[in-house]
């Protein structure tokens, strides 16, 4: 009895765990984040969860642009609109992008 | 001879025990005789109607426990503790002796004075209690028809002298009169003398009140009541020679307040005029009865001042009090009505139905079905209360329905709602169990300001003549969209007008999103006690706050102190990570709030996650002078000094400068102090001294008085405005040639440039690029270029006679005259048209002219200025012009 309360237990652990973990991809297919522009995720659908992971991705996607611009003597946001439009690309159909007037559309 | 026998007398007994055997008949006769004159009392007393329990013998005293006189069926007394304690003279002691009224209907009877010829007799009572008197200690002695009693209770004494031989008697007095009320101040003395035999009764009553008053008023004044009886007939006058002071500042005016006459049987006249005079207004009673039984009468009680009005006629009859409907205007503009007569009863016990309805403002308290019952000095009140109306602005609607009574009020909870658009609550008080001496409420509340859910508890209890208690309270704040809870739990204590959250009273806000940011939980904890009158504040409260979030940047941890006095307000606060400070302070100005911001921070990467920009170094001060009337507004000066930082690839250091601020709802315009300087650019061309103006509302830049230096010459624009469609001139001069030849960046360079050169550069700044239209480019002197002989320089002169040629020319040049016309689309497409006119002195200064055209991406060559070099290196491997380069980008993480 007590074994199958254990097993129990961490299997609920195990799946709050994995409710809770929240990637680019599972966020981008709930339509809670978007590819903008300007080469950074924004946030469509405002959650704790998603504005969290959006300035910890944004925070990575920074340093990557900061050093190829360092690297290729132009700007930081020259490099991050490039990408952006690479990613903008990139993002599959059913996915929120931000048009340049600004609002999200789904692509 | 002998004498015959005869029959010996019978034996008598001894004389010793006939004594004995009388004496004990005597003492039989006599227990006999005593058991039936006791028996004989005792039967005599019950059919007095006196009954005694617990006969009893103690101490050497007799004692009776407890007795009751009752005429027919009338307890007319009862007594306790009964104790003989001498016989001779009579000394009795009773602990307690409670009399009663039996008065029967019809005519009254004077009462009989105390019989005559008793023996000498002592009577000492506890506690005596009677109708309408409190308990008093009594001592009653009589001796030879003269009796004397002694009345007493605490410092108030009454001394009778009567003697029953003739019937005089005489009494005298004081009384405090806080014994009559609490609040009362001053001293009643009585004065009474008279002649009391049978069938015949003199009295003369004067009772003197001296240095009458109330507490909490420094008035004082005197009152004389004098009342005679003779035989039958009584007579009573009160007088005020001075006015008399009452409670609340009134005063009760110096006349004939009270004239009757009458006999022991009713009232033959009544003359009542009762006339006070206070702070609101006057009142005046008067009173005429309509028999001399006093059974019927009217009256009249009237109100009359500056906000007090009442004309009310009462008339009573049959013991009963009628007062027409009507009502009275009230201190504070409240005004009591009544839409039927009250009808009360005029007796010790009874109830009467008192609908009543009170009006102060717009504000409307109500019962319709309330009902007064009092018995034996106890009240209660029982009914349905209802609150409606709008008071500040407030609409309220209440009710409740219960009983009250002097213990307190039972009944339903109390339900107020209370709504002035936005703020809607539900008020629910229970009642039940609440001391009216004590008490204490537990209020709970439900209900909403604006989009703001308010629910929560409030505890008050009374502590002196103030109140404290605990307040618990959820909410959650508006314009959080997720999350955002909001949680107070506080003691508090004060009376009207002042009160206290204690220290250690907290605020906290969980976690939530406001627009697309999250804000991590944020708590205000009292750090001393909170003081407030309502409107403002005292006190100090520790921040603590997380910090926030959003997609771009993110703001530390921060805490501080915030300070409130009253009208003023500061705030340290800190956010350790970066180092930073601000400080705040504001305080009221009319409607709104004035105040200024200090920051000081220095300036780090940390701080640039939200920009383009990497802050590298730096500190930045400010100083901010801001106001919140019907919109806010800062204006101030930011400075910065030592900045360093870089765009990616683009550098600089060394900037400062001050910058004034001026910010409005949806505006910022921001303008120079002076020259903002930068000690180095570096674009791929470093660009040295850049000092300049600024003006900008966040979407049109100005600059102005341009500098720089750049290649051994400079730089200067007197404007320059972005974005804009016009071409606006930037001139440079004195460039040196040699530095541009150095940025080949070769230790054997293939060109070689002496000379300086100028013009101007008319420049279109747009967000979509920059275009330069008609540049042009001169010599500030002669020039010189040399391509001196090399191996790539050898392999282009055998390749080609002509190319020979031009580079036998080439190879040293005195250049007299030269021209660079150069244009440059958005898309950063140059074109350059160079003429070159010179001697070659090397081979007899044969005049030269060059006119070499060249296109190049300036995205590329603007950032290198590299021109040198990519001539050369192109001319010289054919290799098509480069375009800009693509960067490849990670996109994902």
């Amino acid at each position: 009895m007590k074994t199958a309360a254990r097993w129990m237990a961490v299997g609920l652990l195990v799946c709050s765990s994995l409710a809770m973990a929240l990637d680019v991809g599972g966020a981008k297919a709930q339509g809670l984040v978007g590819e903008q522009p300007d080469g950074y995720l924004g946030v469509v659908k405002a959650t704790p969860e998603a504005v969290a992971l959006a300035a910890d991705i944004n925070a990575k996607r920074r340093e990557a642009y900061d050093a190829i611009a360092k690297k290729n003597g132009t700007t930081l946001d020259q490099v991050a609109i490039l990408a952006g439009q690479k990613a903008i690309e990139k993002t599959p159909p059913g996915s929120y992008v931000k048009a340049p007037n600004g609002q999200w559309v789904k692509k | 001879m002998t004498p015959p026998p005869s029959t010996p007398p019978a034996a008598s007994p001894p004389p010793r025990f006939r004594w004995r055997r009388r004496l004990l008949l005597a003492l039989l006769a006599l227990a006999v005789l005593i058991t039936a004159a006791v028996a004989g009392t005792y039967w005599w007393l019950q059919q007095q109607g006196l009954q005694l329990q617990g006969l009893g013998w103690r101490n050497g005293a007799a004692t009776v426990a407890q007795w009751q006189w009752r005429q027919q069926d009338c307890l007319a007394a009862q007594g306790r503790g009964l104790r003989v304690e001498r016989w001779q003279p009579l000394t009795l002691a009773l602990q307690q002796l409670k009399l009663q009224s039996c008065a029967k209907p019809g005519p009254r009877q004077l009462p009989a004075p105390p019989p005559a010829g008793l023996p000498p007799f002592t009577l000492r009572i506890a506690s005596l209690q009677a109708p309408a008197l409190p308990a008093l200690a009594a001592a009653v002695t009589q001796q030879d028809n003269r009796w004397q009693a002694q009345l007493a209770q605490g410092a108030d004494k009454l001394a009778i002298d009567y003697r029953s031989d003739n019937g005089q008697w005489q009494a005298q007095g004081t009384l405090a009169a806080a014994r009559l009320t609490p609040q009362l101040l001053g001293q009643w003395r009585l004065q009474a003398s008279g002649r009391w035999l049978p069938g015949q009764l003199h009295a003369r009553v004067q009772a003197d009140g001296r240095q009458l008053g109330y507490q909490g008023d420094a008035r004082r004044g005197d009152a004389r009541l004098l009342a005679t009886l003779h035989e039958r007939q009584w007579q009573l006058d009160a007088t005020l020679p001075h006015a008399l002071p009452l409670a609340a500042g009134w005063l009760l005016q110096p006349r004939r307040v009270l004239q009757a006459s009458g006999d022991l049987d009713g009232v033959h006249s009544l003359q009542a005029d009762l006339l006070a005079s206070g702070p609101q207004g006057r009142l005046q009673l008067q009173l005429t009865p309509q028999d001399q039984s006093l059974q019927r009468g009217r009256g009249l009680l009237l109100l009359d001042g500056k906000d007090l009005h009442a004309r009310i006629p009462l008339q009573w009859a049959k013991r009963q009090l009628t007062l027409a409907a009507g009502e009275a205007r009230l201190p504070q503009g409240v005004r009591l009505s009544w839409p039927q007569a009250w009808q009360l009863p005029l007796s010790a016990s009874g109830s009467s139905h008192l609908p009543f309805r009170l009006d102060y403002q717009q504000l409307q308290l109500a019962s319709n079905d309330g009902t007064l019952q009092w018995d034996d000095g106890r009240w209660q009140w029982q009914g349905a209360l209802a609150l409606a109306g709008r008071h500040a602005g407030y609409r309220l609607a209440g009710q409740w329905r219960g009983q009250l009574d002097p213990q307190g009020a039972r009944g339903t909870p109390l339900q107020l709602n209370v709504s002035k658009p936005p703020l809607a609550l539900a008020i629910s008080l229970p009642v039940n169990g609440i001391d009216p001496r004590q008490p204490r409420l537990n209020a709970s509340f439900d209900g909403h300001y604006r989009d703001w859910p308010l629910k929560g508890r409030l505890a008050a209890r009374q502590q002196g003549n103030g109140w404290q208690g605990d307040l618990a309270a959820t909410s959650r704040l508006p314009f959080y969209s997720r999350g955002g809870a909001l949680q107070l739990a506080a003691n508090w204590h004060g009376s009207a007008g002042k009160w206290q959250l204690d220290s250690g009273s907290k605020l906290n806000v969980a976690e939530g999103i406001v627009g697309g940011v999250l804000l991590k939980p944020l708590s205000l904890q009292a750090a001393s006690a909170l003081l407030t009158d309502g409107n403002r504040a005292h006190g100090q409260l520790a921040l603590s706050a997380d910090g926030a979030v959003t997609s771009r940047w993110t703001l530390p941890p921060a805490n501080g102190t915030l300070q409130l006095a009253g009208e003023q307000a500061s705030a340290r606060l800190q956010l350790p990570a970066w180092r930073s400070k601000l400080q705040l302070e504001a305080r009221r100005h009319g409607a709104g709030v004035i105040g200024s911001v200090q920051l000081d921070t220095p300036l780090s990467a940390a701080m640039s996650r939200g920009l383009g920009v990497t802050l590298q170094q730096g500190q930045l001060a400010g100083t901010l002078q801001g106001q919140w009337q019907q919109q806010w507004q800062l204006d101030g000066d930011v400075r910065l000094s030592d900045v360093a930082l870089d765009w990616g690839g683009i550098l600089a250091n060394g900037g400062r400068g001050r910058l004034r601020l001026a910010a409005r709802p949806g505006q910022l315009q921001l303008q120079s102090d002076g020259p903002l300087e930068l000690a180095q650019l570096d674009v791929g061309t470093l660009l040295q001294e850049v000092s300049l103006t600024l003006r900008s509302d966040l979407q049109d830049w100005q600059l102005g008085d341009v500098h720089a230096r750049l290649l051994g010459g400079s730089l200067q624009a007197d404007s320059l405005h972005w974005p804009s469609s016009a071409f606006q001139t930037v001139t440079v001069q004195q460039l040196d040639l040699a530095a541009v030849a150095a940025l080949q960046n070769d230790p054997q360079p293939t060109v070689q440039l002496t000379g300086r050169v100028g013009g101007t550069l008319p420049l279109q700044l747009l967000p979509a690029g920059i275009a330069l239209q008609d540049g042009l480019l001169r010599n500030e002197g002669e020039l010189t270029l040399r391509v001196p002989a090399s191996a790539g320089v050898n392999a282009m002169a055998q390749s080609n006679r002509a190319v020979q040629l031009a580079l036998d020319m080439l190879s040293e040049l005195d250049v007299n005259d030269f021209q660079a016309r150069l244009a440059m689309q958005q898309n950063g497409l140059l074109d350059a048209r160079v003429t070159l006119k010179g001697v070659n002195p090397r081979q007899n200064r044969q005049p030269v002219v060059l006119n070499y055209s060249h296109s190049e991406n300036v995205l590329e060559l603007l950032r290198s200025l590299r021109i040198g070099d990519e001539i050369s290196r192109r001319v010289l491997s054919r290799k098509p012009p480069a375009v800009t380069r693509n960067p490849t980008p990670e996109t994902s993480p």
